[in-house]
């Protein structure tokens, strides 16, 4: 095709564009709806998958040592535990007597009472212990039993027996929680795939005696072809700058509620990259969209 | 060598309806040809097998000697590049421009924005229709609007030009403009084929009249009249 016809074709679309105002506005409007809900349940997916690895990382199994055993022996363990690198173990944290109880106190704060209780108790109550993190919330169950057999004469005991149900729960909430996601965001682009391809049909249907005409008068069918996909590309365009600003505007007129819905959970890295990405996504997406919409429709027409 | 040529065309439809039965037909380079007779007797289907909208089930179209039934769908739009065609109905591009109306035939083809200018507004000073091509189909008159339509079908000088029932919607004064456009077009060597049952531009044309009833040809005359008896 030479330059001067892909410069008419293109000039075609971007008239058919803005000339049939009612039709662009009505195919815009689905199309941004529709990209509007993919974002927010791409930003959901993002936020429920944050916070639920900062809940993740702040399970722990604390092993805690007899007071007898020397500080030392206790150290040659971490050690150990850290070589031996079994079920994708982060880190391992010595927190020794000392450590223990000005934590303790740290985080009871000044209550007269616990103050009173320590200074009758006299010596300090706390032992010391071992701090190990996982990747996984499944993996503690396995580390426990590990440190059960292999150390079981040096401690007190562990904190897993303990922990056993919050773990779980939490396990199961995150196995919950993907999975949901996962299905709801693969409804909402099913979804907006739908709509979009039969909007953009509807519309290119409307023009549908257009093209018989622009055949009569001699048009190929590739200078037929190509105006309805510049066409479409500028639904999915204008359609996806649309709903990115949207989703902009509702992520932070939600902020305070968020922010004070979680407030243990760190959500600024949310924000910045996480915003960029989806509109990256809502682009593409968008874009792509009115393009496979419009050359699925537009082949339907042309084939006679 | 004639440059249309029917020979034993019949064109039957899926569901039975028989529009054209064994018409043999020929047409010279230049004539004026008015194709008449009433609703449903088979005009519009053979102006259809003329210019490869429709293609016969049985017999053969030729176009310049050139068998057209066997044309490759792909090559369709630049063979209808010798057709100009004109409908009752018009037929306008609704979100064009008048101009742009006009230009899309040499557009398609490729020809220059500068070309483009220059043949679109001469041929609007022939229909008589200087400095309106910023409106839109819908802001002119029924009479303009065949009139755009015409100058459409022959900015690219067509061989053949191609009217079925052009006046049909006109009022008398605006359908004797388009006749008197027609007998122009063809004065300057265009073939043209004006299908029609307006008994009244028929008689006056003087030309050679080609009489169809249930898909037949039942008179062909040099020099004519619409005899409806037949």
């Amino acid at each position: 095709m030479k330059t001067i016809k892909l410069a008419r074709v293109f000039r075609e679309g971007v008239q058919n564009f803005y000339r049939d105002k009612w039709l662009t506005l009505a195919t815009v409007t689905v199309m941004f709806l529709s990209l509007y809900l993919v974002g927010i349940a791409i930003f959901l997916g993002f936020g429920v998958l944050h916070v639920i690895n900062s809940v993740e990382n702040r399970i722990n199994v604390s092993m805690y040592f007899d007071f007898t055993v020397p500080e030392e022996k206790i150290f040659e363990i971490k050690k150990a535990i850290e070589d031996k690198s079994i079920e994708q173990i982060q880190s391992v944290t010595y927190i020794s007597r000392d450590q223990a109880i000005k934590d303790f106190v740290e985080r009871e704060g000044d209550s007269q009472e616990i103050k009173d209780a320590l200074e009758m108790i006299g010596d300090n109550p706390l032992p010391a212990s071992l701090v190990i993190t996982a990747g996984d919330a499944a993996s503690y169950e396995k580390i426990n039993a590990y440190i059960q057999q292999e150390y079981k004469d040096y401690l007190m005991e562990t904190s897993y027996e303990k922990n056993k149900i919050v773990i779980d729960e939490i396990h199961n909430a995150i196995v919950f929680g993907r999975n949901v996601g996962i299905v709801i965001g693969i409804l909402f682009a099913i979804i907006a795939v739908l709509v979009t391809l039969n909007t953009i049909r509807m519309s290119l249907y409307a023009h549908r005696q257009e093209f018989e005409i622009m055949r009569l008068v001699g048009a190929s069918n590739l200078y037929l072809k190509m105006p309805p996909l510049v066409e479409g590309v500028l639904y999915g365009l204008s359609s996806a700058i649309i709903a990115s600003i949207f989703l902009i505007i509702t992520i932070f007129s939600l902020d305070p509620f968020t922010r004070k819905m979680m407030h243990n959970v760190d959500l600024s890295s949310i924000y910045g990259m996480t915003i960029i990405q989806v509109i990256a996504v809502i682009l593409v997406l968008g874009v792509s969209l009115g393009f496979i919409s419009s050359y699925i429709a537009i082949h339907r027409y042309l084939e006679r | 060598m004639k440059l249309i040529n029917l020979e034993s065309v019949t064109k039957e439809y899926s569901d039975g309806f028989v529009a054209l039965r064994n018409v043999n037909f020929a047409i010279d380079q230049g004539e004026f040809v008015s194709l008449v007779g009433a609703s449903g007797a088979g005009k519009s289907t053979l102006l259809k097998m003329i210019y490869a909208d429709e293609f016969p089930s049985d017999g053969t179209v030729y176009f310049g000697g050139r068998d057209i039934t066997q044309i490759r769908r792909k090559h369709l739009p630049f063979f209808r590049r010798n057709f100009g065609t004109v409908f009752q109905d018009f037929k306008l591009l609704p979100q064009k421009t008048i101009f742009e109306n006009i230009a899309y035939t040499l557009e398609v083809q490729g020809k220059s924005d500068a070309q483009i200018f220059d043949e679109v507004n001469n041929i609007l000073r022939i229909i008589n229709m200087v400095g309106q091509g910023h409106k839109f189909p819908n802001q002119i008159s029924g009479g303009e609007q065949q009139r755009i339509s015409l100058a459409r079908a022959v900015i690219h000088r067509p061989r053949v030009l191609l009217a079925d029932e052009p006046t049909g919607n006109l009022d008398p004064i605006s359908s004797l403009e388009i006749v008197r456009l027609l007998l122009k077009i063809n004065s300057f060597g265009t073939t043209v084929i004006l299908a029609t049952h307006d008994k009244s531009i028929v008689d006056k044309l003087n030309r050679r009249v080609v009489l169809m009833d249930k898909g037949r040809i039942m008179r062909d005359d040099l020099r004519g009249k619409y005899i409806i008896s037949g």
